[in-house]
């Protein structure tokens, strides 16, 4: 038995817990940590190849890219050794590469989904189709990383895409009763031009709150109450660091691809109506043509169930799957059960596609 | 149960604490998760946002001005020149782009037809059973490179330390 007085033992533990709070809450962890190279850039973009750990003859020939958010740094996707979707996918023998947008300055405020997916996405393909030496690829795109994908696949079914993945895709906008973002963004209260003219681009601070206020108490007390309960446990620790790291790293959104995202899809619902325009060209659904699969969060108040599910009868895709996974908007692809439950049923639906 | 030490482990006096501040985290959640998808929510956010770009646009504008022109008076470049020459570089990068994925298309045209071109010269030299055609031999060397490397990237490969071993080398055999 120690020998020293219990309110030692107490204040020693005490001080230990608020080092680790101090240090978690002040501090970036290490995150992103799997070997990548870039390979291609263009403005603010980059395109990674990640270093494959199997000989190439235990390697998939189709390559997969993915696609992130516009408004979220991606590496998301390889959070932390050990617990990264991308470490798990070069794992499990696919040549990975992931396609970073940046963050958009003040001269970008211009850029569009037209340009995002009309001159980005086809130059990195291309440079991925270069250094692969593959014709065709696989193409993984979450939240709107998947409405951008899904408008490529539409505007070009011909250019070797093989494979998509869309998770927690929000492409149908009208059941606006069940989309609390379609509420908050209704033309009636909402003033997008206003709101651009005063910043040019979509501040990362008020992307950030608008994603936090959809569960405030969840985001702003119970996060950090859960914290503090653990802060002896050095794996919850970890994780929650990690995470914290990613939540409060946001990125401003492109002004006019802000304004297209607001009144051409949350107002408006022109995607799945078939009236969405990029580049005077009409984004047909049917058109897309490649081997689909889409997964669905069970409890995702960002992008509810009612905004992916009803793309399946509208694509032209012969080769369709749609999965339900118990979990949140990131916490499917980032929570901690994402490596037993999430990334196994990805792996499973794309192996046998990708020979 | 809750409230069971378990084996090995003291029993903590906050537990039940615990459990009751959860218990009202998890209801005051779903009373705010209700209050921030209703109508009355989104008029009441709408409005704050509207008056805060309202009233502080006059002072935005104002600020503005003054800075575009204590910036002209200082002989600086505004912002307005700095997006302009950044849009400048951004158009310059994609014709960058497009020359460079075109010098990759000439380059696999031209392994391509090296390739083609290397078994017919070799069944020439058999046929004619003479000494080696200098330009075959040539022709060899350009399709034994990867066909998968790009022209642009093998030359950004090249390393510095390479490059001044071979200008050297080139500057002897000159003279």
């Amino acid at each position: 038995m120690s020998s020293e007085p219990v309110a030692v033992t107490q204040f020693t533990a005490m001080q230990d817990k608020l080092q680790t709070l101090t240090k978690v809450l002040t501090t970036r962890a290490p995150i992103a940590q799997t070997p990548k190279e870039v390979i291609w850039s263009l403005n603010k973009a980059k395109l990674y190849r990640y270093t494959p750990v199997l000989p190439k003859e235990k390697r998939h020939p189709v390559p997969l890219l993915l696609v992130f958010a516009l408004m979220n740094r991606p590496y998301i996707l390889d959070l932390r050794p050990g617990h990264s979707f991308i470490e798990f996918m070069i794992n499990r023998g696919y040549d990975v590469y992931l396609l970073d947008w940046g963050a958009p300055g003040i001269e970008d405020k211009n850029l569009t989904f037209d340009d995002y997916t009309l001159e980005y996405m086809p130059r990195a393909i291309r440079k991925l189709k270069a250094i692969s030496g593959a014709t065709e690829f696989s193409m993984l795109g979450w939240c709107i990383g998947a409405i951008l994908t899904t408008i490529y696949s539409a505007l070009k079914p011909d250019d070797g895409l093989r494979n998509l993945i869309l998770l927690t895709a929000p492409l149908d906008f009208s059941k606006k009763e069940q989309i609390t973002f379609g509420r908050w963004t209704d033309e009636r209260y909402f003033d997008v031009e206003k709101l651009l003219a005063a910043f040019g681009n979509m501040p990362p601070e008020m992307i950030e709150y608008g994603a936090k206020a959809l569960k405030p108490v969840e985001n702003y007390i119970s996060n950090y109450l859960r914290l503090w309960d653990n802060l002896d446990n050095p794996q919850v620790v970890e994780a929650w660091h990690a995470m914290n790291t990613w939540v409060t790293d946001n990125i401003p959104l492109a002004g006019a691809a802000f304004r297209q995202l607001i009144v051409d899809l949350y107002q408006h619902d022109r995607l799945m109506q078939g009236t969405m325009m990029i580049r005077g060209q009409r984004v047909d659904l049917s058109r897309l043509r490649a081997n689909l699969l889409t997964v669905i969060a069970e409890s995702d108040h960002i992008t509810p169930p009612c905004q992916s599910e009803t793309v399946m009868p509208k694509v032209g895709s012969m080769d369709k799957t749609l999965i339900m996974i118990p979990g949140g908007h990131i916490g499917i692809m980032a929570g901690s059960g994402a490596s037993k439950r999430t990334w196994p049923q990805i792996d499973g639906w794309l192996a046998s596609r990708s020979e | 149960m809750s409230d069971q030490p378990v084996e090995g482990k003291a029993a903590d006096p906050l537990e039940q604490w615990r459990d009751l501040r959860d218990v009202c985290l998890d209801a005051w959640a779903k009373a705010m998760g209700e209050t921030v998808n209703s109508e009355a929510y989104t008029q009441a956010s709408g409005a704050v946002l509207d008056t805060y770009l309202t009233a502080s646009s006059p002072f935005r504008d104002a600020q503005k001005k003054a800075m575009i022109s204590a910036l002209e008076q200082l002989n600086m470049p505004s912002r307005a020149d700095f997006v302009s020459l950044a849009e400048r570089f951004a158009n310059m990068e994609l014709l960058l782009d497009d020359m460079a994925a075109k010098l990759d298309q000439v380059h696999q045209l031209a392994t391509r037809a090296a390739s083609q071109a290397e078994p017919e010269a070799e069944s020439k030299t058999t046929r004619a059973a003479a000494q080696p055609i200098p330009e075959a031999k040539s022709e060899t060397k350009v399709a034994a490179q990867p066909v998968s490397k790009p022209l642009s990237e093998t030359k950004l490969e090249t390393k510095p330390a390479a490059r001044r071993e071979a200008a050297k080398s080139a500057k002897k055999g000159s003279r």
